[in-house]
């Protein structure tokens, strides 16, 4: 049994790549590889801390759907409760995918059937995707995308 | 077969002899990947033929890519006729087109000597004769692929069908690759297709054009690579791309655009930009999507993981895009 716990391992293998490995590759194709990987480690390491992303995403949009149901909920009832509805998707203990998934599938049927009450819902989502997006903007690795160009 | 006998440089050699002899290969003295591309596997292959010293790019299919289907000779069959209208492209030396030889298929062209800029490059940053040069030139060969006519790709009756016909393309390749629902690119599929504009030509579209996927020499464009993308379409789809996802000094904006119409007659409104920055956009979504779906289903070029990163920052801004391309419809109306 290796003693240290997965964080310190994680951490281990990363110093050992950027150590040893790196600096050997001559290759830039290589050297990109083992780049990305590292920022795919730190990623990892962040999860094992802090759990699987989408229980936050989970949360922050229950939250903020909670928030324009209520808004709309006095002019608008019936669409107030199709809100609740696609939320109650999430509202059980399974796997933290798989309820963001019957969430999102929820909220795709609900952006499609164009009910005026309805408009807002779309910035909704919109401003979930932005704030996960700039949480997640450290896990890219720039030299990789910078090869692709 | 598969992709490390192609980067052999024996099993390379090999296959000159015995499939295609009239190249009068002798001996192939190194193959290199480049590390640049998302798609297609390309690589240098310095070879010695009968004729004295080579160097090729060895352009082949990959497994899966980004946006298949893929189709080496439909690229090769584009370049052969872009040169003789007298583009800067690399010349065809030879297409592969049984993908039993290496498992997939693959075309060899000339490599073209030259320098590349990135989009951001340091070197175009500060305003200077040079950089106002490229600025020129970027716009010029843009409009001269604008106006080739014989490209043998095919064509669409308006500008409406060509824009479903790539949001059709979009659609099934989210279908394939999207690893958990993503209603903001459902939903904007859905306005792509309703809002798809008119225009007033269709033109041939190069479909990834940006600075390094040019090649320069003596401040002069010599080469205009990765035609993979390349479609019949509005032409206000490459102006859009080089505003969004191949961004920097080169974007034909303003005083650039101007130059674009006074040198084709193409005519681009603002609401059109904004459609087909929207889709560039939306395109980059989904390529980050596939580089996700690709990692999951076994590939193992990591880079993939931070396209996919990239991808989802896009998200958001795709749907900002609706809102601006809804407001511009209501000043319009």
């Amino acid at each position: 049994m290796i003693l240290l716990d997965s964080d310190q391992i994680l951490a281990a293998i990363g110093r050992s790549l950027s150590t040893h490995v790196l600096p050997a590759l001559a290759d830039d194709y290589a050297r990109l590889q083992v780049t990305a990987a590292l920022t795919a480690l730190d990623e990892v390491r962040h999860r094992l801390a802090n759990g699987d992303p989408y229980e936050t995403v989970n949360a922050e949009l229950r939250d903020r759907l909670v928030v324009f149901a209520d808004e709309v909920r006095a002019a608008a009832p019936q669409a107030a409760e199709r809100v609740d509805a696609a939320r109650g998707q999430h509202d059980h203990d399974g796997d933290a995918r798989e309820r963001y998934r019957l969430l999102a599938e929820a909220l795709t049927e609900l952006l499609a059937s164009d009910d005026p009450a309805l408009a807002g819902l779309r910035g909704v989502i919109e401003a979930q995707t932005m704030h996960t997006a700039s949480e997640d903007g450290k896990w890219i690795s720039w030299p990789a995308i910078e090869s692709l160009q | 077969m598969g992709v490390e006998e192609l980067l052999d440089a024996e099993a390379l050699a090999g296959y000159f002899t015995a499939r295609a002899p009239s190249l009068g290969v002798r001996s192939v003295n190194a193959v290199d990947r480049f590390s640049s591309g998302l798609s297609s596997l390309s690589c240098r292959v310095q070879v010695v033929t009968e004729g004295g010293p080579a160097t090729w790019v060895l352009r082949a299919e990959p497994d899966h890519g980004v946006i298949p289907p893929y189709d080496i000779g439909r690229e090769a069959a584009l370049l052969r006729n872009l040169h003789a209208a007298g583009l800067p492209v690399a010349e065809v030396v030879h297409v592969e087109t049984d993908s039993a030889a290496f498992g997939r298929r693959f075309a060899l062209m000339s490599f073209i000597e030259g320098e590349a800029y990135r989009s951001l490059d340091e070197r175009l940053k500060d305003e200077s004769e040079v950089r106002e040069g490229i600025r020129r030139q970027f716009v010029e060969t843009l409009a001269r692929i604008h106006q080739v006519q014989d490209h043998g790709l095919p064509g669409y009756a308006d500008g409406p069908s060509s824009a479903r016909a790539f949001v059709a393309v979009c659609r099934r390749r989210l279908a394939e690759t999207e690893l958990m629902p993503r209603p903001l690119l459902r939903h904007a599929l859905d306005v792509l297709d309703r809002e798809a504009p008119e225009c007033e030509r269709l033109v041939l579209l190069h479909g990834d054009y940006r600075l390094p996927n040019l090649k320069w020499r003596d401040g002069r464009i010599v080469g205009v690579l990765d035609w993979e993308l390349a479609r019949v379409g509005d032409p206000a789809a490459d102006l859009a791309f080089t505003q969004t996802v191949g961004a920097g000094p080169c974007a034909i904006e303003n005083d650039l655009a101007d130059y674009y119409t006074e040198l084709t007659g193409n005519h681009v409104d603002q609401r059109r930009i904004v459609y087909y920055q929207m889709f560039e956009l939306l395109k980059s979504c989904i390529i980050g999507l596939a580089g996700a779906h690709d990692v999951a289903a076994g590939g193992s070029d990591l880079r993939l993981l931070s396209v996919a990163g990239l991808g989802a920052t896009a998200e958001g801004i795709v749907s900002l895009m609706e809102t601006l391309l809804a407001r511009l419809e209501a000043v319009e109306t």
